[in-house]
């Protein structure tokens, strides 16, 4: 028996079905998924993984190997010269690291990276947030793993730890004849070692499968690599290159001064190189530079050029413009000395001008070019009610 | 009585248990009955209203605006869902005030649960005082053991409220108090567990409340399958309609949903409305822009009684909701991870929200959500660990996220 009504509803809901498959491909806009754009972002893609993040991850795990290895060789002979080559290795290192920070997309952010290098300022004391670096050295098992004990590891609590505990022989004695000297080696070690195990799964993945997987997927997606490796490296220019190393130190938003709140605020001077380091990686990475030979490749910057992305109110390409912002921050970066610590008191405006570029830099980027790639930024915290 | 109520109609909608005895004092909780009602697909039915040419529905086009009755009366009352939501509203509201600009009060239990069950005059608003409905009845309304949600919106209320006593000092670890963002403005009460337990009771209430009561009662098939061929005595609208037009009701308070809203700002929609913006915009296919077709569609075919077109449309707006429930609960985690070793004050505020998401996914049935799924990844994240979210490691967090990106295909 045939019900004529239920075959007419079929019928009806294919047609309709039909109709909003149709009206579905009509209204999106297919800016971004031309064949030849899918085609140019999986360049991209493949230039930065294969030529810059893997290479910079190799030269990183290549310095960061000789920090443990040197580390090791202080905590088991703590003497000056053992002092000094761990304190040189670990500037190296810092520098070094300045390279792939940025990087925040896949096993980075799983594993949260960062939060194993780099938190600062580090915490020397019990705070509501947690223990402080001398809690965690008498205490002698505090879980690095805990997103709380960020701030008592890395390169900011070894900062403390090789350059905050007074001069070279009232250091050297911290870590030879105090009462404390064999737990306050051995949080060094835990330190230097944790570095060295995340790193080492971090890097693994990459290599064995995550470099496939974010190669293979240039889709526009919010959860694809190009969406995730735009939102993490703009979220680090912002947060942690603009603010975390200038802004928040000069006082340019809460218009109060923070001299401690400055990258190696114990080494001192160090801050611009380490600033200056991780805004050059960037740059780098937005011209698609080779680790390795500096020769550019697919990038932002090649991306922007071929889909002819201009600023609306000068007409200029938008590499064009975005690349004089960047020219710009590295200028008044020119204008500083080493210790921003010492700057950001004697010369606050300067600092804050550093902090004003990056500022001019980040908006056209997070609003113009991140228009013009057809993704959405996902970092900023909008309260939806 | 209350005149958006229809007495006749309760054993098919919803049977209101006490209605008699209502009082502005105190009102019994409603109960919502699953009724049998079967839909007799062969019969021949004649139409019951001109029928709608869907081409007449535009992307803007006034959700109340084209249901009409023979004398051009509106068919659409949206009374009751906007009660809820404003009752929502006003619960969010008061919770939010134990951190608001310049006060730090305790939040009083039964003044959280007298929103709940619209008690004592709290709303000092007499069209929600009055109402007889309430937050409590519809919600965890689809299910079975609906009172087990409802006594755990409770006990997060007792909880929060014993938080609130911390207020005025520092929260850390298995310590309940305020902590503060890095902007030093956004302030939020946690709980010993490091949970932001006001954000846990609203977010969860998205999914328990919002979320259930539209897709899982009202667009369920017995709803949906509810009588289109007479009037509600005493209205201009039939069940079918009725059911429909709760469900748009309970979503927003415009006649277009997402009217203000853009790709970046939820235009003042809330809750599930604005969330849907937000995890539903260009980065996720313009899934917010298909609410509002969908809607109309929806309720265009139940003029035209094309159930299996109401029906297509229902599965459109549920999947949706689903996957922004999802991809909010995916995304605070990610928010708390980009936070977590710079603002924990940030960092809790996103995990306060993810945890509400999370428990709501229980909700999303279309997805395979079900209790042992959220009741899972609230365990791995807070209560299987001494000092809760204290406790919690970036990679634990990935891995929780990875389940929820598995299971709903994200």
């Amino acid at each position: 028996m045939v019900n004529w009504k239920s075959v007419g509803i079929v019928c009806l809901s294919f047609i309709l079905c039909l109709n909003c498959v149709k009206k579905k491909t009509d209204s999106e806009p297919d800016n971004g998924n031309t064949p030849e754009n899918i085609a140019s972002r999986q360049e991209v893609l493949t230039n930065y993984a294969d030529n810059i993040i893997l290479p910079a991850y190799v030269n990183f795990s290549l310095k960061l190997d000789t920090l443990v290895a040197y580390s090791n060789t202080f905590t088991s002979k703590p003497d000056s010269t053992s002092l000094s080559n761990f304190r040189q290795k670990w500037q190296i290192a810092y520098i070094e690291w300045q390279k792939v920070e940025l990087f925040d997309v896949g096993p980075t952010s799983d594993y949260g990276l960062r939060s194993f290098f780099n938190a600062f300022p580090t915490r020397i004391t019990q705070t509501s947030l947690g223990s402080g670096i001398e809690e965690n050295i008498q205490s002698g098992n505090a879980n690095l793993d805990l997103p709380s004990m960020a701030f008592t590891q890395g390169f900011p609590a070894l900062d403390y730890l090789l350059f905050g505990l007074g001069n070279d022989s009232e250091t050297l004695t911290k870590f030879t004849t105090d009462a404390d000297a064999s737990k306050r080696l051995d949080y060094v070690k835990r330190i230097t070692d944790k570095m060295k195990s995340v790193f080492g799964i971090v890097h693994s993945e990459w290599k064995t499968t995550y470099r496939d997987k974010f190669v293979s997927n240039s889709s526009l997606d919010a959860g694809a690599p190009f969406s995730l490796l735009i939102n993490g490296i703009l979220h680090h220019y912002e947060k942690y290159l603009r603010s975390g190393k200038f802004g928040d130190p000069s006082g340019a938003i809460t218009k109060i001064t923070f001299p401690n709140l400055v990258e190696a605020y114990y080494k001192k001077d160090i801050s611009l190189t380490l600033g200056k380091t991780a805004h050059k990686a960037f740059v780098d990475l937005f011209n698609g530079a080779g680790v390795k030979t500096g020769k550019e490749g697919a990038s932002l910057k090649s991306y922007l050029n071929a889909i002819g992305a201009k600023d609306a109110q000068t007409g200029k390409l938008l590499s064009v413009f975005i690349t004089e912002q960047f020219t710009n921050a590295t200028n008044k970066m020119n204008l500083l000395t080493e210790n921003l610590s010492e700057q950001v008191v004697s010369n606050n405006q300067g600092v804050q001008d550093v902090y004003l570029a990056m500022r001019a830099a980040a908006s056209i980027m997070k609003v113009d070019m991140v228009s013009a790639l057809s993704i959405t930024i996902t970092y900023t915290d909008t309260d939806g009610d | 009585m209350s005149a958006f109520h229809n007495l006749n109609k309760v054993a098919f909608s919803i049977a209101i248990v006490g209605l008699a005895i209502t009082s502005c004092k105190k009102k019994t909780e409603e109960v919502i009955k699953e009724v049998v009602v079967t839909e007799t697909v062969n019969t021949v039915i004649p139409a019951f209203r001109p029928k709608i040419d869907y081409s007449k529905l535009k992307a803007k086009t006034p959700y109340d605006s084209l249901f009409l009755d023979e004398k051009g009366v509106k068919t659409v009352d949206s009374v009751e869902g906007h009660i809820r939501i404003k009752m929502f509203k006003a619960l969010n509201t008061y919770i939010a005030s134990v951190t608001g600009k310049g006060v730090k009060s305790k939040l009083d239990e039964a003044k959280l649960k007298n929103y709940f069950y619209n008690w004592g005059g709290v709303f000092a608003n007499p069209e929600l005082d009055g109402a007889t409905v309430n937050l409590r009845g519809a919600t965890g309304a689809s299910r079975g053991d609906a009172p087990i949600i409802r006594a755990y919106i409770e006990k997060l209320f007792t909880q929060i409220s014993v938080a609130s006593d911390s207020v005025n000092s520092v929260a850390s670890s298995n310590k309940a108090g305020r902590i503060t963002a890095n902007n030093g403005t956004s302030i939020y009460l946690l709980d010993s567990n490091g949970v932001e337990s006001g954000q846990l009771i609203v977010k969860s209430l998205i999914g328990a409340l919002q979320f259930d009561y539209i897709a899982n009662v009202l667009m369920s098939d017995s709803k949906l399958n509810a009588d289109n061929h007479t009037l509600v005595s005493g209205k201009n609208y039939t069940e079918l309609e009725h059911n429909w037009d709760l469900a748009y009701s309970m979503l927003t308070l415009n006649q277009v949903y997402a009217i203000n809203a853009t790709d970046i700002n939820s235009g003042g929609e809330s809750f599930i409305g604005s969330y849907t913006r937000e995890y539903g915009n260009s980065a996720y296919g313009n899934d917010y822009l298909k609410i509002h077709p969908a809607f109309l569609r929806g309720r265009a075919a139940i003029v035209n009684n094309d159930i299996a077109e109401v029906k297509a449309q229902a599965t459109i707006i549920k999947g949706i909701f689903e996957k922004v429930i999802a991809r909010a609960s995916v995304g605070y985690l990610k928010k708390w991870k980009d936070n977590v070793s710079t603002d924990p004050g940030a960092a809790a505020h996103a995990m306060g929200e993810g945890l509400g998401f999370i428990y709501s996914l229980r909700f999303c049935k279309i997805n395979g959500g079900d209790d042992a799924f959220s009741d899972g990844i609230l365990y791995d994240l807070v209560y299987s660990k001494p000092n809760g979210v204290w406790d919690l490691s970036s990679i634990e967090a990935t891995t929780a996220s990875n389940k929820i990106i598995a299971k709903f295909g994200l």
